[in-house]
């Protein structure tokens, strides 16, 4: 199956400095893949590049087996996308706005207008100008206008911000439906993990403008042998256990939390510290490992650690 | 075609706002209400200033007079005494005759009875026997100059009082029917008047000719026979002259032609007999032309060969003049210029192209700064949409919407005008002369090429907003610049033309922002052109650059536009 969005050594540098170094990932039809990184790694750069806003500076980008940089127009046509927030034009009405996008992409029925304001649940409001809209209806708009032209990719940048919990969930299920029933391919960048979590079959996670790593829900879930994890250790001499770790680990690792010894241990390294803390006559009445999380992922991806 | 629908977007996004509706409602009244506003200034002149002055005239002389009650100031100042009271009598008529304005040809007509008055006042004396008034006078010595020649020397000669009698008779009559046609407004009497003058004038000429002649025939005296002759050269064609101006006296009086300033006929009469005059003036000699050429500024940097030539193309405009108000005369077709209603027209239509370029800033400002402001821009680049067609459509909005509303704000004007004057005024037909031809053309055709070509600095400030809204981002910025370009470019072209840096000023866009003032020769910079024979300032070349210069700053804003990298 060839990929919806496929991204080629993709780079970019504002003056001296790299913002995207050399990113590579693609995005399938029907999948939902999450962009993650902290404030300043580079997603909204690279999600501009995707849509045209920014030039490229090196790498290629392909859409829907189209090259941005050798057809614009054919690319694009294939996208619907919101960068940061959708700014609307406020003075004109929710649907003037969506005739004006519309022709952006040629004719499409006026049907099409209507189901796509009742998917994003605006009927009622829809001609009203857009300058009495709140938050989250200007945002729901702005799904609306991504979606009207029935894309093949669909790109959004921190969809999340501004929306409350009901509308997080809204757009979950919106973005789920269209990918499950239509094919489409969606790519979200954001910096919170827990809505990600829910929402995305992968995920890339990018750090500094450069892509640390790519992985399935399911790597995730299962785990990896060598992965390290948070694991917490009930005791009796906390101090005492305390030392012992601090012996072996990097300083800042091992903490006390609620009363236990927590760490961010691989498999192998968790028995030899048991063992340790055996050997020093230290009870150890049960080991917990923290379920493994995103944020795990999120955390060791950006600032991994060996253990000695 | 997708850029139909593009262009159709961005006139959504410009009738969606409420102001763009305000700033045309705003611009359709002024072009409806200028011509009434026009009307109104030109009639209200200075009505209320005159009587004023008249009054306060009225009051300086008679406190004048009062000094002069005492007998011995008065005799001191006898001139003044009787220009005083002549003064009063004058503006007592002027009051009486009910002349409110400057306007008023009557004005000036009272003002010439002031010699009279004071003529007939000094030979009274003479015939009152007033010893001191007359004593008084001779101190003077201002009896020959008002006092008929021979009417005096006979007195001063033998004492006759007969001759200075009929005089004061002749004199009486006449003031009193001077007074009468003022007072019952009767050009008439005044076309008769002079027309007699000018008979008189021609018959003085034929007798001194002849008197000539005959001193010629006496003498054998070369050299005398040589200066009779020139004598009789010069004085014959100073006969030729009055003739030729005696024609116009005639058809004058023939015709009734009122002597009112903003009578059409009366103004092709004085420029004719005016440029009559001009055809029988001789250009000056070196001498002259080295002396005047430093304080005359039209003459300033002239050599005299090129003053020859400017003599000589002003003396065939003259005569073109003669032509052109001639047939205006014999075809009883007013000259748009001097019909009251097409006057102000002709000289106020070109407003409507500062009002439609005042409009396209206004409007044009924000179409593509405000995208990048709002933010906008982040939805509108991510279509696909090449992003020149985005700024094409833009501009070709910005353009079509300019057009249609300079087209209305003329019609809309010229409709105004017609509520205003009527319709007959615009039947008649403009009037020009071209090689020595008269060309006949409508109204329209003569205004419309002008006001259409000079449109063009239209698009020259409205590329000039899409550049700066583009490159700048900044809508004050698009709003600014062009506007102070707009009000200051005259000014500019003005202050290259004043350093005579003549060629700066043909090259450069500042003195053509207003082409209608170069091709019809008015405002400032028309003044200039008219002064400065030197300067060439040519209106294709001003087409070209405001032209070359919009599509280049178009040009700019397509590089700028789609290339840029959209990081906000
Ligand atoms: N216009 C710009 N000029 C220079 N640097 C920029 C510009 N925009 C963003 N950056 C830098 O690029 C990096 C990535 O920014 P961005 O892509 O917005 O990150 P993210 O969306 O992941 O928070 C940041 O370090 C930021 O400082
Ligand atoms: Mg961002």
């Amino acid at each position: 199956m060839t990929p919806v969005l496929e991204l080629k050594n993709v780079s970019k540098t504002f003056g001296k400095k790299t913002v995207v170094d050399n990113v590579s990932f693609s995005v399938n039809s029907g999948e939902i893949f999450g962009f993650l990184g902290p404030n300043g790694a580079g997603k909204t750069t690279t999600i501009k590049m995707i849509v045209g806003l920014l030039s490229i500076d090196k790498g290629e980008i392909i859409i829907d087996g189209t090259s941005l940089k050798k057809d614009f127009e054919k690319a694009l046509r294939n996208v619907g996308g919101i960068i940061e927030n959708p700014e609307l034009y406020s003075y004109m009405t929710g649907r003037q706005n969506l005739k004006i996008f519309g022709r952006m992409h040629g004719s499409i029925p006026k049907e099409r207008y209507d189901e796509i304001i009742q998917k994003v649940k605006l009927s009622n409001r829809i001609d009203e100008k857009v300058k009495k809209y709140s938050l989250g209806m200007r945002q729901r708009l702005g799904v609306a206008q991504a979606l009207l032209h029935n894309p093949k990719l669909l790109v959004l940048d921190e969809p999340t911000n501004g929306l409350d919990p009901a509308g997080i969930r809204d757009l979950r299920n919106t973005l789920k439906e269209y990918a499950e029933k239509d094919g489409l391919a969606v790519l979200v960048s954001s910096h919170l993990l827990s809505e990600m979590e829910l929402m995305c079959d992968r995920f890339g996670i990018i750090d500094k403008g450069a892509l640390t790593d790519v992985k399935t829900l399911k790597d995730i879930r299962l785990g990896k042998e060598n992965e390290i994890r948070n694991y917490e250790f009930d005791v009796d001499q906390l101090e005492k256990a305390f030392g012992v770790f601090e012996k072996y680990l990097t300083p800042g690792n091992p903490k006390i939390v609620d009363g236990r010894l927590s760490a961010r241990l691989s498999k192998e390294a968790a028995a030899k510290l048991n063992a340790k803390l055996v050997k020093t006559d230290i009870k150890v009445y049960s080991i917990n490992q923290a379920s493994h999380t995103l944020e795990d992922e999120y955390i060791a991806a950006t600032k991994s650690e060996q253990i000695h | 075609m997708k850029i139909f629908a593009l262009t159709g977007n961005e006139f959504t996004k410009i009738f969606s706002k409420k102001s763009t509706y305000v700033i045309i409602i705003i611009a359709l009244a002024s072009c409806f209400l200028l011509p009434f506003m026009n009307y109104k200034s030109a009639n209200i002149s200075h009505d209320s200033y005159y009587t004023q002055n008249l009054n306060s005239e009225i009051e300086w002389t008679q406190n004048t007079l009062n000094v002069y009650s005492d007998i011995n100031t008065r005799l001191d100042n006898i001139m003044d005494y009787c220009y005083q009271t002549a003064s009063l009598q004058i503006l007592n008529l002027k009051l009486n005759a009910g002349i409110t304005s400057y306007d008023d040809w009557r004005e000036t007509e009272s003002y010439n009875l002031i010699n009279k008055y004071i003529e007939s006042y000094y030979i009274s004396y003479i015939i009152n026997d007033n010893k001191e008034y007359i004593e008084a006078l001779e101190k003077s010595g201002s009896l020959s100059e008002y006092v008929n020649q021979e009417a005096l020397s006979e007195y001063l000669s033998d004492g006759s009082l007969t001759k200075l009698r009929q005089r004061y008779d002749a004199l009486q009559s006449e003031i009193t029917a001077i007074s009468n046609a003022i007072l019952n407004n009767d050009p008439a009497y005044f076309n008769q008047y002079y027309l007699t003058q000018m008979n008189n004038d021609i018959a003085q000429i034929n007798n001194s000719i002849a008197e000539t002649n005959k001193l010629m025939a006496q003498t054998s005296n070369e050299e005398e026979k040589q200066i009779y002759s020139e004598n009789i050269t010069e004085l014959n064609s100073q006969l030729q002259l009055l003739n030729e101006l005696l024609v116009w006296k005639q058809y004058r009086a023939d015709n009734n032609i009122s002597r009112d300033a903003y009578d059409w006929r009366n103004i092709c009469v004085n420029s004719i007999e005016s440029a009559i005059n001009f055809q029988y003036q001789l250009p000056y000699t070196k001498e002259q032309f080295d002396e005047y050429s430093q304080y005359d500024y039209a003459l300033k940097d002239m050599t005299y060969e090129d003053y020859l030539i400017y003599f000589d193309n002003q003396k065939a405009e003259q005569r073109d003049i003669i032509t052109l108000y001639t047939y205006h005369l014999d075809n009883n077709i007013p000259p748009a210029q001097y019909a009251s209603s097409t006057r102000m027209q002709l000289q106020s239509i070109y407003y409507v192209i500062t009002l439609t370029a005042l409009v396209g800033i206004i409007i044009a400002a924000p179409i593509v700064s405000s995208e990048y402001n709002k933010g906008t821009i982040r939805l509108l680049l991510i279509r696909p949409v090449k992003r020149y067609k985005i700024l094409l459509s833009k501009i070709l909005a910005v353009l079509i919407l300019l057009i249609i509303l300079f087209a209305l704000f003329t019609v809309i004007y010229i409709l105004s005008n017609i509520a205003l004057f009527g319709y007959e005024d615009y039947s008649y037909p403009m009037l020009s002369i071209s090689e020595g031809n008269i060309v006949s053309k409508s109204i329209l055709e003569t205004i419309l090429p002008v006001l259409l070509k000079s449109a063009i600095s239209v698009f020259f400030i409205a590329s000039m907003v899409i550049m700066f809204s583009t490159v700048t981002k900044s809508t004050v910025l698009a709003v600014a610049m062009p506007f102070m370009f707009l009000a200051f470019s005259g000014l500019m072209g003005s202050i290259l033309i004043y350093l005579q840096y003549y060629t700066i000023a043909e090259y450069t866009i500042f003195a053509y922002m207003n082409l209608y003032d170069i091709i019809n020769q008015t405002g400032t910079i028309g003044n200039m052109i008219l002064n400065n024979p030197s300067l060439n300032l040519n209106v294709n070349i001003g087409f070209a650059l405001h032209l070359g210069y919009g599509l280049l700053m178009l040009i700019l804003s397509f590089i700028v536009f789609s290339k840029r990298d959209i990081k906000n």
